[in-house]
């Protein structure tokens, strides 16, 4: 018997409407395993939407979301993360009074599996301590480890973002515009953050930086008022005029954020 | 079933006055997200100020004004203070506003004493006519009417007028309204005093009714609280249907249960806000 | 070490009140622990958990109530009597917490006010069963004796009411340090961060909320032993506002910070209104200046000091920075 593999996360024909507006417009997606997938697109073209749909923040108007196989379309966001799915917010979204240490640790706790006790401490949580410690270390950071995270600079703390996401040890990775806001050096350093990140993991990226996109991702859809207008290898993608025209002409580099 | 009309009629005189005083505490809310703890005391403020205009002067209509304007002139006060101080933190906003509600409580009864006091009403309305059925005070009847009045006149402004266009807006999105040259903080400080001028006109109107004594403030404020969460936050309408709701719900628990009189005011309040956490005709808050 | 040798010699010197034996002291100290207890236990719901409540004397006073009824109405033995009191106002929290911590924010401050004046409002109109205005008088307390040590003993009562007061706070401190106690404060500053990372918000908050209470209701059974007496008045808005100013004075998410600034709240009060009847006017007082001029609370206070001496540490310390920080 032949087994079909299931894409890690599907999305099949969402529809959202806010108001009178059409945030997205029947919009399917499939992101396989290990994947590198790239979504972009104009400001208002409703990435950051379809994120929110994947994670739950949003229930479409039709549609559906597939984590694994499984119907996700209504479930609440912290089950969903239990199915092994993080993410990283535009607006940074970290615990502002807590250190570093402390902010990964939140998700460690959850990864060893401590987050339910009531008794111990959790700064001598060793296990949970030692896994924030590592990832901090991976992503450079380590240094800031008991710096609270109002103290630090911006782009410091957009890589605190992405650790925070990692600990809770998930599948798939959502990154929604990890180079935004970053000066040309920041950005080429969370590139190779991201490059560095395991194989089996399956990372989907919002970006505005199109060279970054190009550089990063196998797969790339291209999102405009709320539809999808390609969908393809990076490489096709890239040489697709409708996407060029969007784009007003070319490739450049978007620089700025939003 | 005189009983009954009876009731009505005074949980729609009780709303008519809750709804003077709880439409200045949600739009002001709703516009400045600064819960105005103080809002009772302005309301007992300006009914004090009226009572004691009505002693020098003996003339009811004069005793509103000052009522009004005296009221007005406190809050415009207020505004000016909380605007300095206050970040839009909640609790801080709450102790910040509690705390003048406090001093000022306590500075009422420093400066009028704490015997209860009542407020005459204008000759011509302190008779009493013959409607549906039962004798009722003709002033309380006025009230009512004055509530619809206002109530129809507010709403009109709010949704019709130019004033009320650029209040909107500035509740709706702020920065934008700025952006296109209003005024905002003209806006805040309008909005607060009229607000607060509405609370003292609701204490010097309802002087005849409830009377005045120290403790009300608090006892009123929870009340527009109540209504304000109710009808919806920013809501003139809403707070014009939750006014004139809670009202009877007050008389009406009062009257047929005595024992539970609180019980069945708040159970339906506590029921609403849990089902309805926007209130009747509000709108989401944007945190 | 330094810490827990400096708590443990906090203690003893806490133990040796009785010794002067000025009753007067004993009696107002016992009734400070018991509302810096009341203030402490709050801060897990406010300060930790970022839920600012006006109705947590609710389950103070329902707490009260049940141990009152306990042992007048049906005659249980006191010790009995606490556990149901307990119980009782745990209970009603339970079923309370889940559906009240949907709202945030102003709603949420509206609901628990309006729920503290339903509860205050059922008890005080229900003259037949909950004594009304009266309350209910002739609580008495437990029997537990070491030698001539009792708790009919104002010294007896204090000492005890020190030893519960001190392990509520050991608890409610190892469970702020706990992972529970470091989501809550996640909950508090990133809910969205929280969700994605897999917790249950809304269990969370529903936690802190019902711990919160039973500490509220441990206190309110003490208070309840002590007064012999229990009344509306501990379940009045006015007494949630003033725990939650003792929160906000000390330093709303220290702990500490809101246990010393309670049971401070109480002393000034009991003498405040020895002296005046203007006790209405500096609390106010006191709020807008919390608000002013101490925002983080007590708490804040070693920061800034620290801040401050190293302003004027430092070799280029200018004296204007100085002045502004004042």
């Amino acid at each position: 018997m032949s087994r079909v593999s299931l894409p890690t996360l599907e999305v099949r024909g969402v529809r959202v409407c806010f108001g009178g507006v059409i945030a997205l417009r029947d919009v399917s997606l499939k992101v396989e395993g290990g994947m590198r997938y790239g979504i972009i697109g104009p400001n208002g073209a409703g990435k950051t939407t379809l994120f929110n749909v994947v994670t739950g923040f949003i229930f479409p108007d039709r549609g559906q979301v597939f984590i694994n196989g499984t119907d996700v379309t209504r479930l609440a966001p912290h089950r969903r993360a239990r199915l092994g799915l993080a993410r990283t917010f535009q607006i940074t979204t970290l615990f502002l009074d807590l250190t570093a240490l402390e902010n990964v640790m939140m998700g460690a706790m959850v990864t060893v599996g401590h987050h339910r006790s009531m008794w111990r401490s959790a700064h001598l949580d060793r296990d949970a301590r030692a896994l924030a410690e590592a990832l901090l270390c991976e992503l450079g950071i380590g240094h800031l480890a008991y710096v609270p995270v109002r103290e630090m600079a911006y782009g410091q703390q957009r890589q605190l973002e992405i650790a925070v996401a990692l600990s809770t040890n998930p599948r798939i990775l959502l990154l929604d515009e990890p180079t935004a806001g970053l000066s040309a050096v920041e950005t080429r350093a969370v590139c190779q953050l991201i490059r560095g990140l395991r194989k089996d993991l399956t990372v989907v990226i919002i970006e505005h930086d199109l060279d970054v996109i190009f550089d990063l991702a196998d797969h790339v859809t291209v999102l405009h008022n709320g539809s999808c207008i390609a969908d393809g290898p990076a490489d096709t993608v890239r040489e697709d005029p409708v996407v060029k025209e969007v784009y007003l002409g070319g490739w450049r580099r978007s620089g700025a954020s939003n | 079933m005189r009983f009954l009309i009876f009731q009505v009629l005074n949980g729609l005189t009780t709303g008519a006055l809750l709804f003077f005083l709880a439409s200045g505490l949600t739009v002001v809310f709703g516009l400045m997200r600064i819960l105005n703890l103080a809002h009772g005391a302005l309301f007992l403020f300006g009914g004090y100020i009226g009572w004691s205009v009505q002693k020098i002067t003996g003339n009811f209509l004069i005793a509103v004004v000052a009522g009004t304007i005296g009221a007005g002139l406190l809050g415009f006060i207020l505004q000016q203070v909380f605007t300095r101080i206050l970040l839009g933190r909640a609790f801080n906003q709450v102790l910040l506003t509690l705390g003048v509600a406090f001093i000022l409580n306590n500075s009422i009864l420093a400066i009028w004493g704490g015997v209860p006091r009542r407020i005459d009403p204008p000759t011509v309305l302190g008779h009493s006519v013959s409607l549906l059925g039962v004798t009722y005070p003709t002033y309380r009847l006025f009230l009512i009417g004055l509530a619809l009045f206002a109530g129809l006149a507010l709403l009109l402004l709010w949704e019709r007028s130019r004033a009320g266009a650029v209040v909107r807006a500035c509740v709706d999105d702020r920065p934008m309204a700025a952006a296109m040259g209003i005024r905002v903080d003209l806006v805040f400080v309008a909005v607060f005093t009229v607000g607060a001028a509405l609370s003292g006109l609701a204490g010097v109107l309802g002087g005849p009714v409830l009377g005045l004594s120290i403790g009300l403030d608090f006892d009123v404020l929870l009340l527009a609280v109540v209504v304000m969460m109710v009808g919806g936050i920013g809501s003139v309408g809403g707070a014009f249907v939750a006014s004139m709701l809670v009202g009877l719900l007050d008389t009406f628990g009062k009257a047929y249960f005595p024992e539970l009189s609180y019980f069945t005011l708040f159970a339906p309040v506590v029921l609403i806000l849990l089902v309805r956490p926007t209130g009747l005709l509000g709108r989401a808050i944007v945190e | 070490m330094k810490r827990e040798v400096a708590l443990v010699l906090l203690l003893l010197s806490f133990a040796a009140v009785p010794l002067t034996g000025n009753e007067y002291w004993t009696g107002l100290l016992t009734q400070a622990l018991i509302l810096g207890g009341f203030s402490m236990g709050l801060d897990i719901l406010v300060g930790y958990t970022g839920m600012p409540s006006l109705g947590h004397a609710t389950f103070f006073g329902l707490a009260g109530y049940g141990t009152a009824l306990a042992i007048t109405r049906w005659g249980i033995d006191p010790w009995a009597a606490a556990g149901i009191g307990v119980l009782f106002s745990s209970l009603v929290a339970l079923a309370f917490a889940p559906l009240a911590v949907r709202l945030r924010g102003v709603p949420f401050l509206t609901v628990t006010l309006a729920f503290g004046q339903l509860t205050w409002g059922l008890v005080t109109r229900w003259g037949s069963f909950t004594g009304g205005e009266n309350g209910i008088p002739g609580i008495t307390r437990p029997s537990l004796s070491v030698g001539s040590w009792g708790l009919q003993r104002p010294d007896g009562f204090y000492l005890f009411t020190l030893a519960v007061v001190a392990v509520l706070a050991f608890l409610i401190n190892r469970f702020a340090l706990s992972p529970m106690g470091l989501s809550l404060r996640g909950v508090r500053d990133s809910d969205r961060r929280m969700l994605v990372l897999g917790y249950s918000v809304h269990a969370r908050r529903t936690m802190a909320f019902v711990v919160a209470a039973v500490a509220a209701a441990l206190c309110g059974t003490l208070s309840a032993f002590f007064n012999g007496y229990i009344g509306p008045g501990s379940l009045d808005w006015r007494f949630s506002a003033q725990a939650l100013l003792g929160v906000v004075i000390g330093g709303a998410g220290s702990l500490w910070g809101p246990f010393v600034a309670g049971a401070g709240l109480h002393v000034l009060k009991t003498y405040i209104c020895g002296e005046t009847e203007r006790w209405a006017l500096i609390l106010g007082v006191l709020y807008v200046i919390a608000v002013v001029v101490l925002p983080g609370g007590l708490a804040s206070l070693p920061e800034r000091a620290r801040k401050l001496k190293e302003v004027l540490r430092s070799p280029t310390g200018h004296d204007a920075s100085v002045h502004k920080r004042l």
